[in-house]
């Protein structure tokens, strides 16, 4: 059996460096990406299981970028059913357009606050 | 017919009527005494006549004559008339008892005969009465002595007598009658013009309490149209043709029209005055219909800010409820609606800085998160005795992102500071040739390693500037590193001093992405950062550009942005050459500082309202900072407290300049109320009230700069003579 595809997404090279190197410590496959639009051309390839995408990215934000991968007519309905777990430093139950934010296929399947726990991570990916 | 004109024609006629009348009732007199006279003599013998009938027959004649000399208006009097009448009646009744002429049936003719005339209307039907009596009496005498006797009779002779008595009597009767009827009429005359007088005069009186009541209401109206005029709000009526009947003179302080242009045309005219066209519509129709409205009415003005009218109109109504015309009352409310406007805006400004606010928390918190996150995790991932490789990476990172977090921290402590006023400056002299290429230096390799160009072009002959050089450096640092991350591979970033004056500009240009308008306009903003698609991981706080404008500031001057989108970026500032007399107060500076080691803090404080010096000021600021040790000038409200809160000053020494307003006398009784410390003033113009310290005199226009600078050091001289 194929080991589960984690596609990572944020700009700090620093905490994509770290964290890649955990899941893969943890027996992930994992692929990185720095913005939306690297994000957006390695889910049409490299067809993730998993993504965790950084909310705050240059261009595009997080949400933007998890709109736009769940509706790309390119990866069409696998893509809907992927899982998606955005990572964040702001608190997101004060965000005021959250209703905006997530609506229709744009709802992330968990939300993860920095700075995380390693373990935590692994956890939730769980 | 006319009151007085009746008298005189009364009077003529009596002039004229009365002696023919009264000639007529005397001739008829005699008649009848004839006619007696003749029944007597015809009847009874001559001879047989009592002598006492004949002297009354006589006295009765001379009566008559004795009329004829009386006075028409006597004669006609009743009493007279009457009395002759009663007489006449006795002496006749009398003469016919006496002479045995008296019986019945000539007696009861007789009294038919004066019951006719005194009964009959008209002398006419009276006559005729009295021709059918006669008749009558022929026919008797014909049936009782025969037809061929009734000739002959002397009873014949009654006829004439009972004749003349009708006509006599009935004249008179009649004429009292006439009398008696003129003197109603003229009664009733006299009646109807008493009447028609008192309704005359309750006509006047009508008249003249309706003029009252005019002048009543012309005064009240007086009243109220000189109220209308000096009111302070607009007054119109506007008639039933829906023109402007009437303005006061505040039309034409919100019009260029004047009262007579205005007065006689629609309302439409407010169209002209800048109201939008659609209040100005259902203004109209609101008139039109008589309704009332009320509503605020912007005019807007060529110049300036719009004017607010708060205006109503009400069409008005006399006591019956008939509709007269309509009223239009404005007020100008321009204040309040701009000092709502204020107010709006401070709160729109308000809550704008409260979003800033709350976006600044939640970058920073962003901010300083994402290196804490790298920090954790390489920590998490440093294994005892694992490779060695990868163990010094995550070192390296857990390295990288502590300097991170210690540079976002002390750009936050520098905004806290700018944003407190505690940012300080403190100003040396600064060889710029050297300065900036010893700060870029660092910077080189950085460029290089991004593929972007680099220079730095500063000409040899630049003289010295009065900066501080720590914070010049953190300016010109700060914009490189902006510069570095706007320019994308093979643009070019250059550093440029050169002399304009007696400044020196320094600019950091690239040829980077640029900003567009909007974002120039809040590039400065506290937290901006723009959308920018090269932005790195050391995007830092977006406080950079804010914490450089006020360091720049602090040296007196501004930092100034040029940019286009897609071109590139100049950012520029410039700082004052250092003159000969800001070397020589240098000089003097140090020596105090050595002479006078256990007090070498001196606050000199400018004051100068006179804004044509404020660039001298600012070189003054440079040259006193350098001098004794800390300058606060251009006194705002804010550094005020700032400065009175400052625990100890050793020695302030207050150089007031122009303090003859208001304003400058309120700072000195400040400072003197809260510093318990030496307070030196130098005169200025105008300020003879004032006790002048120090030996200086204010500085001549001409050398303001230079002039401030000698009364700073006579001012420390003295402290120092007086320490």
């Amino acid at each position: 059996m194929n080991p589960v595809k984690i596609l990572l997404v944020d700009d700090d090279e620093d905490i994509l460096e770290t964290t890649r190197v955990a899941l893969e410590r943890a027996g992930y496959e994992v692929v990185t990406a720095t913005n939306g639009l690297e994000a957006l051309g390695a889910v049409r390839i490299k067809r993730p299981d998993l993504i965790l995408l950084d909310v705050m990215l240059p261009g595009e934000n997080g949400y933007r970028v998890a709109r736009a991968i769940r509706e790309d007519e390119e990866t069409g309905v696998y893509e809907r059913r992927n899982k998606i777990i955005l990572v964040t430093a702001r608190d997101l139950s004060n965000e005021p357009d959250r209703e905006e934010l997530f609506k229709d296929f744009a709802r992330p399947d968990g939300v993860v606050y920095k700075p995380f726990e390693l373990s935590d991570l692994l956890r939730k990916i769980e | 017919m006319i009151f007085h004109g009746t008298k005189g024609e009364t009077e003529l006629t009596a002039s004229l009527a009365a002696p023919l009348v009264d000639r007529l009732f005397i001739l008829l007199r005699f008649t009848l005494i004839i006619a007696t006279s003749c029944l007597l003599l015809v009847e009874v013998h001559p001879t047989s006549i009592p002598p006492l009938l004949l002297l009354v027959m006589a006295l009765v004649l001379v009566s008559n004559i004795a009329f004829l000399a009386m006075p028409p208006e006597r004669l006609r009097s009743p009493i007279v008339v009457g009395a002759a009448i009663l007489g006449d009646t006795a002496w006749i009744t009398g003469a016919l008892i006496a002479t045995g002429r008296f019986n019945v049936d000539f007696f009861y003719l007789y009294f038919f005969v004066l019951f006719l005339s005194g009964v009959g209307e008209n002398i006419r039907l009276i006559v005729l009465s009295v021709i059918v009596v006669c008749l009558a009496y022929v026919v008797w005498i014909a049936r009782t002595a025969g037809v061929d006797q009734v000739l002959t009779s002397r009873a014949l002779i009654r006829i004439p007598f009972l004749f003349s008595v009708a006509i006599s009597y009935g004249y008179l009767m009649n004429r009292l009658r006439m009398v008696r009827h003129r003197v109603e009429e003229e009664s009733k005359i006299i009646d109807g013009l008493e009447r028609s007088r008192v309704v005359l005069a309750e006509a006047n009186a009508s008249l003249r309490a309706e003029v009252e009541e005019r002048k009543r209401v012309e005064r009240e109206l007086r009243k109220f149209f000189r109220a209308a005029e000096q009111s302070s709000n607009l007054v119109m009526i506007i008639d039933d043709d829906e023109k402007i009947e009437f303005t006061n003179s505040l039309i034409e302080k919100i019009s260029t029209s004047s009262i007579e242009q205005i007065r006689g045309r629609g309302l439409e005219v407010f169209k002209e005055i800048g109201a939008p066209a659609e209040i100005v519509d259902h203004l109209v129709s609101t008139v039109r219909n008589r309704a009332e409205w009320q509503g605020e009415v912007p005019l807007h003005q060529e110049r300036g800010p719009d004017v607010w009218l708060s205006m109503s109109t009400s069409p008005i109504r006399d006591t019956r409820g008939e509709f007269i015309n309509t009223i239009l009352i404005a007020t100008d409310i321009s204040d309040r609606i701009m000092a709502e406007k204020r107010s709006s805006d401070a709160i729109a400004e308000l809550h704008r800085l409260s979003q800033m606010k709350s976006n600044f928390v939640s970058t920073v918190s962003h901010e300083l998160k994402s290196p804490l996150t790298a920090i954790k995790n390489a920590a998490s991932l440093i294994e005892p005795g694992g490779e060695n490789g990868t163990n010094e990476k995550f070192l390296n990172i857990i390295k990288g992102s502590a300097d991170r977090l210690n540079f976002i921290i002390s750009d936050l402590l520098d905004m806290s500071k700018v944003e407190s006023g505690k940012l300080t400056i403190t100003a040396e002299a600064v060889t710029l040739q050297s300065f900036l290429s010893e700060i870029t230096e660092p910077f080189e390799p950085q460029a290089a390693s991004a593929s972007v160009f680099f220079d730095l072009i500063v000409p040899d002959t630049l003289p010295q500037v009065l900066a501080d050089a720590k914070r010049v450096e953190q300016v010109v640092t700060n914009l490189l590193s902006n510069a570095l991350k706007a320019t994308r591979k093979n643009g070019r970033i250059s550093v440029s001093a050169e002399l304009t004056g007696d400044r020196v500009t320094i600019g950091v240009r690239d040829t980077g992405i640029g900003l567009s308008v909007d974002d120039q306009k809040s590039v400065f903003d506290a937290f901006f950062q723009a959308d920018n698609v090269l932005r790195n991981k050391s995007g830092g706080t977006g406080l950079g550009l804010t914490i450089c404008r006020d360091l720049v500031r602090g040296h007196g001057s501004d930092l100034h942005l040029e940019s286009e989108l897609g071109v590139g970026s100049l950012f520029s500032f410039d700082l004052p050459v250092l003159s000969t007399r800001a070397a020589e107060v240098i000089a003097f500076e140090n020596d105090v500082r050595t002479r006078f080691k256990t007090h070498p803090y001196f606050t000199i404080l400018v004051i100068d309202f006179d804004t044509d010096h404020q660039g001298a000021t600012h070189d003054l600021n440079a040259v006193i900072l350098q001098t004794l040790h800390d300058v606060l000038h251009h006194l705002v409200p804010r550094s005020l407290d700032f400065f009175c809160d400052q625990p100890a000053h050793d020695r302030v020494i207050l150089v007031m300049l122009s303090t003859a307003r208001e304003g400058g006398r309120v700072v000195k009784r400040r400072l003197v109320s809260t510093l318990a410390t030496n307070l030196f003033e130098v005169g200025g113009r105008g300020m003879a009230s004032l006790k002048v310290y120090g030996p200086a005199a204010y500085p001549e226009d001409s050398d303001y700069g230079a002039g401030l600078i000698d009364c700073a050091i006579s001012i420390g001289e003295t402290t120092e003579a007086m320490s």
